[in-house]
């Protein structure tokens, strides 16, 4: 039997009035969004893990204030940062710099044969402002569009545009000696 | 075409640009090396990032994650009252507001009346004075409460009315058209809140919380 699918619009009224069930399929749906994003914030999985959860605390929260203006997905994004920022800030010092995994055996092997770029790499995105760092995760691991990052950061394209381009430099610059 | 700028060929890079652009920035960087060598640099970037994603396997999976997270969801959610946030500023603003007139008022009875410019409005409310606190209603009440006739307050009141000089009279009038307002703005803004926080759409979550609860569980 397939599974029913609700319009998210009913999902979020539901549990914004308290029910679990619809709250639950809105996490099934954007668990791992928002665990990709603080990762790639935070550069660490426990640290990730931990945000996600208090980044779905947060929204059954306040679920009840958001009125349905722009998406829910803005909406969840702009907490995740906003969340990941602030732990970011708070144990600055404490995650392990080689958390950052790859993504699968293959890139295991390629990751041992390039492990310099790789931690220059990680070192490089580590450096970068918690604003310049969260628009380029969202960019490269959530593929959100330039206007859907200006409405989860709340600030204009041409910001979003320049935080890329500083982040991308950055990182450029970082892994220029292995080109 | 002349190079594009590092940001455009980002935004071709990221599948930014118009129809006619893309088209425009795509034949010039198959054409020319150095701009090639640039994006396949920003490409190598991406590529060397896309390394770096997380897999499922680092987290817990999405049934623990949800235990997880219902353990914690806390049971009673905090209620947000719409409008509850901003009435403290907003009493705040209208009791300034308020005190600000009567202060605005009592100086400009003053100065127009030692100016000579405001007429005395004192007699016009003697003489109404009388006709005044005559209403049937208010002389029963008056003799059921406090005992006396209307005509003694009415006396009276006219007694202490005219000890005041004219411009304190105007000040006095002022005032108490002020208050008379402010009431009047207090009633309104308190339906308002009560309207707001009780049968307005932002309420509508408090209000039928039960109802929906049901609802939404039978088409589950």
């Amino acid at each position: 039997m397939p599974e029913r699918t609700f319009p998210e619009a009913r999902l979020t009224k539901a549990a914004a009035l308290g029910n679990v069930g619809a709250f639950s399929e809105l996490v099934r749906q954007y668990r791992a969004g928002v665990l990709r994003t603080a990762f790639g914030i935070l550069g660490s999985a426990q640290e990730a893990e931990d945000v996600a959860q208090e980044v779905f605390i947060k929204a059954w929260n306040n679920l009840p204030g958001y009125r349905g203006r722009g998406s829910f997905a803005s909406w969840l994004y702009r907490i995740a940062v906003n969340t990941s920022v602030d732990a970011l800030r708070r144990h600055r010092d404490d995650i392990p710099l080689d958390d950052l995994q790859p993504a699968s055996k293959e890139d295991l092997e390629e990751s041992v044969l390039h492990r310099d770029v790789h931690e220059r790499l990680t070192q490089a995105i580590r450096s970068l402002p918690p604003g310049a760092r969260a628009a380029l995760v969202l960019r490269e691991y959530e593929q959100l569009s330039y206007r859907e990052i200006a409405d989860v950061l709340a600030i204009p394209i041409g910001t979003v545009m320049s935080r890329l381009h500083y982040a991308r430099q950055a990182l450029r610059k970082k892994l220029a000696p292995q080109e | 075409m002349s190079h594009p700028d590092p940001c455009q060929l980002e935004c071709y890079l990221d599948d930014e640009l118009s129809d006619p652009i893309r088209e425009t920035v795509r034949r010039h960087v198959e054409q020319c090396p150095p701009c090639l060598e640039r994006l396949e640099a920003l490409r190598k970037v991406s590529l060397a990032l896309h390394r770096t994603l997380p897999t499922e396997q680092m987290f817990l999976s999405e049934g623990e994650f949800w235990l997880h997270l219902a353990r914690n969801l806390p049971a009673g959610r905090p209620r947000t009252w719409p409008l509850v946030p901003f009435l403290p500023p907003l009493l705040l603003a209208m009791a300034g507001t308020l005190i600000q007139a009567m202060i605005l008022t009592t100086l400009l009875g003053f100065e127009l009346a030692g100016l000579g410019l405001m007429p005395s409005l004192g007699p016009t409310v003697s003489s109404e004075l009388s006709s005044l606190v005559s209403h049937r209603g208010l002389q029963q009440w008056l003799h059921a409460s406090l005992g006396w006739s209307s005509e003694q307050v009415a006396q009276r009141t006219i007694h202490y009315w005219d000890e005041l000089n004219w411009p304190n009279q105007n000040v006095v009038i002022f005032v108490t058209v002020l208050l008379t307002l402010a009431v009047f703005m207090s009633v309104i803004v308190t339906f308002y809140s009560f309207w707001a926080m009780c049968w307005s759409g932002s309420a509508r979550p408090n209000r039928q919380k039960e109802v929906w609860d049901h609802g939404i569980r039978s088409y589950r």
